[in-house]
């Protein structure tokens, strides 16, 4: 199986070494025989979603998260289409932020995507800032997940959460502020959406045990 | 009136407070608590103070304690006289409590030179009262994100305690430190460091915050890079570039062990590790704008003495062992320790006492020379895991809660031992592997 990450922005959004998610990514993909390109893009280079398996997106300070947002603009309709055609995308800390109607900074408006219906306000005070370590519960495993979480944005959602309260999941779009990186902090999470991935691709694709470890070890420790 | 009650006041619990220090009967330090009852008493306190004629303040991520010793000792060398920073603090009391110990009964500075190391968040509720006459702001970098969230927000903290009567004194290499400029209406000057054997042209390391154009947000076009997004670069569409370096390290030479400024001046180092070359032209820079003799800059900065504390190198039975001191949580001394790491290509064992991994180009690492990976500390499996990503063969690594073993643990390993760790870890390992404990 042949497999093409699009890894969007890794110039801007890149602040909490979320390159870690498309490094556990290419690891544990290539682990289960698959063929695994990754797309570094960025403004300014032509997007074809029809053409990816996965897309990956970021967290990064302000200012390159609106940088992204008027390339991202761009494909608004790209992006739509490819989340109907039940295809995946990974966007983690504030970059999910993109993908819903608004973000409000005090009397500031900042009109997004308008792909959900969630929306995110801050008034930016440092004290109202969301820093903290996290244990989420995850109904799609059996397992907590940890991370940090260090953001000034409170998310208005009613869509489904990914985790207990935290972030969107719908079709296989997954948003969530959890840094750490996500992925490679959590390998029960790793796992499932690896799985998951694959078997969207080709359900009777066979799983075989992955090496995960020392992920293990450091989740436990 | 109050002036003269909370200098004198402040006078007497710095001096009351070393006392009980001194008989061991409390064990802080008094840099805060003698400003902050001083400032209770007379709230206008800093507007009061008489100030000596020059005052240099210093900012930034990384090597702004550094930075203000060396101003200090060029300076002290010199035959002036310096108040700075009481036992190292760098917060608004701590400021008053360090002006009250230098000051007469009437507020008067008695020194020539205030050099003052200011944290990056704190500077502007300095400012407020007392205008340097130069700000120095080193660098600013990823550095403790749950305090300072990014570089970003930091910048923006700095920029509210700017006033256009300073002259700011800017590292020109880093796109974000030079775009200072495009607020400041006051005198900046710039200095850097120009292409040399450290210097590449990767674009990829993940460690890259400032490869857009901070005046049009197009992308940044890099001649080299230092290290991050540090180095030469020029903006296509708005022509923001490195430009007008009044201060220039224009050659390193690894052999000799010095490095020549703006094609002239040459300065013992003993070390190339890039903080410390950055640390050596800003208070060259410094000293020369406050028209300090040349020669004796030199001189100074020649006879600045080992700094232990950051690097050192130490011989035992034949085997060479580096210590490389990081700042918890920033990135970017890890990444320069581990750039230095990989510039040689003698066989080498690595020691990682680490807490903040996921954000730094560990894949340096990956290479032949590399012998083993000690992997240490409360997050000895996240730096494991972290090799694991960086494409490091697993059989590499050897996994230790702690340092007390590290004689046994580095016997069967090969090569010179390069010792990445965070300031904490640094003095327990140079005494382990001394066995002076």
């Amino acid at each position: 199986m042949k497999m093409t990450i699009a890894y969007l922005y890794h110039d801007l959004l890149n602040l909490y070494g979320d390159v870690g998610n498309i490094m556990a990514l290419k690891y544990h993909l290539e682990e289960q025989k698959i063929d695994v390109t990754i797309k570094y893009l960025s403004v300014n280079d032509k997007k074809y979603f029809n053409k990816y398996d996965l897309v990956y997106i970021g967290s990064g300070t302000d200012k390159n998260l609106l940088i992204a947002l008027e390339d991202l603009k761009n494909y608004k309709n790209d992006i739509k289409k490819y989340i109907d055609n039940n295809k995946f995308i990974l966007a983690t800390g504030n970059s999910f932020e993109l993908f819903g109607k608004y973000i409000r900074i005090k009397s500031n408006v900042i009109k997004t995507l308008n792909i959900f219906n969630y929306f995110v306000e801050y008034d930016y005070d440092l004290k109202d800032r969301i820093v903290k370590d996290v244990n989420y519960k995850c109904n799609l495993i059996n397992k907590n997940i940890i991370g940090f979480e260090n953001h000034p944005g409170y998310l208005n959602s009613k869509e489904e959460h990914l985790f207990e309260d935290e972030g969107v999941k719908k079709k296989n779009f997954y948003g969530s502020y959890v840094i750490g990186p996500l992925l490679v902090r959590n390998p029960e999470f790793c796992k499932y959406f690896i799985k998951e991935l694959i078997h969207n691709k080709d359900s009777k694709y066979k799983i075989i045990d992955g090496n995960y470890k020392l992920d293990e070890l450091a989740y436990k420790n | 009136m109050r002036l003269y009650i909370s200098i004198f006041v402040g006078k007497f619990l710095i001096k009351f407070i070393e006392l009980l220090r001194k008989f061991k009967i409390i064990k802080y330090n008094a840099s805060v608590f003698p400003g902050s009852v001083a400032k209770k008493i007379c709230p206008d306190i800093l507007n009061n103070i008489t100030y000596p004629k020059t005052t240099i303040f210093v900012t930034g991520s990384t090597g702004k304690g550094s930075t203000t010793k060396m101003i200090t000792k060029v300076l002290l060398d010199n035959g002036y006289t310096v108040t700075t920073n009481y036992k190292g603090s760098n917060l608004v009391n701590a400021f008053i409590t360090m002006l009250i110990n230098d000051s007469s009964i009437n507020g008067k500075i008695k020194t020539d030179y205030i050099v003052y190391e200011v944290d990056e968040r704190y500077l502007k509720l300095i400012t407020k009262y007392i205008k340097p006459d130069y700000l120095v702001i080193n660098n600013i970098t990823r550095d403790q994100p749950p305090r300072n969230t990014s570089f970003e927000f930091v910048f923006n903290e700095i920029k509210k305690g700017i006033y256009k009567n300073m002259h700011l004194i800017v590292n020109a290499d880093d796109p974000l430190t030079k775009s200072f400029e495009l607020y400041h209406k006051g005198k900046i000057t710039y200095y850097g460091i120009e292409k040399n054997f450290m210097s590449t042209d990767k674009e990829i390391d993940y460690t890259k915050d400032n490869l857009y154009c901070p005046n049009c947000n197009s992308k940044l076009k890099f001649n080299y890079y230092h290290y991050g997004s540090v180095g030469d670069y020029k903006c296509n569409n708005c022509g923001y570039k490195r430009e007008n370096v009044s201060y220039d390290i224009t050659n390193i030479d690894k052999k000799k062990m010095t490095i020549t400024i703006n094609n002239k001046d040459e300065i013992n180092i003993t070390n190339y590790i890039l903080f410390n070359l950055y640390n050596i032209i800003t208070v060259y820079s410094v000293c020369d704008l406050l028209k300090i003799d040349g020669n004796k800059i030199i001189d100074s900065l020649n006879n600045l003495g080992i700094d232990n504390k950051i690097y050192e190198e130490i011989i035992i039975k034949d085997r060479k062992y580096i210590t490389l001191n990081c700042k918890a949580e920033n990135n970017a001394t890890y990444n320069l320790a581990l750039l230095y790491t990989s510039l040689s290509n003698e066989k080498k064992t690595i020691v990682l006492g680490l807490n903040e991994i996921s954000r730094s180009s560990f894949e340096l690492l990956n290479d032949k020379s590399v012998d083993k990976i000690i992997c240490a500390g409360p997050y000895k499996y996240d730096i494991a895991l972290r090799m694991k990503y960086a494409g490091i063969d697993e059989k590499k690594l050897i996994i230790k809660y702690n340092l007390d073993n590290i004689k046994n643990d580095l016997k069967n390993t090969k090569g010179d031992v390069y010792a990445i760790l965070n300031f904490d870890y640094i003095e327990p390992f140079k005494n382990k592997i001394r066995g002076d404990k």
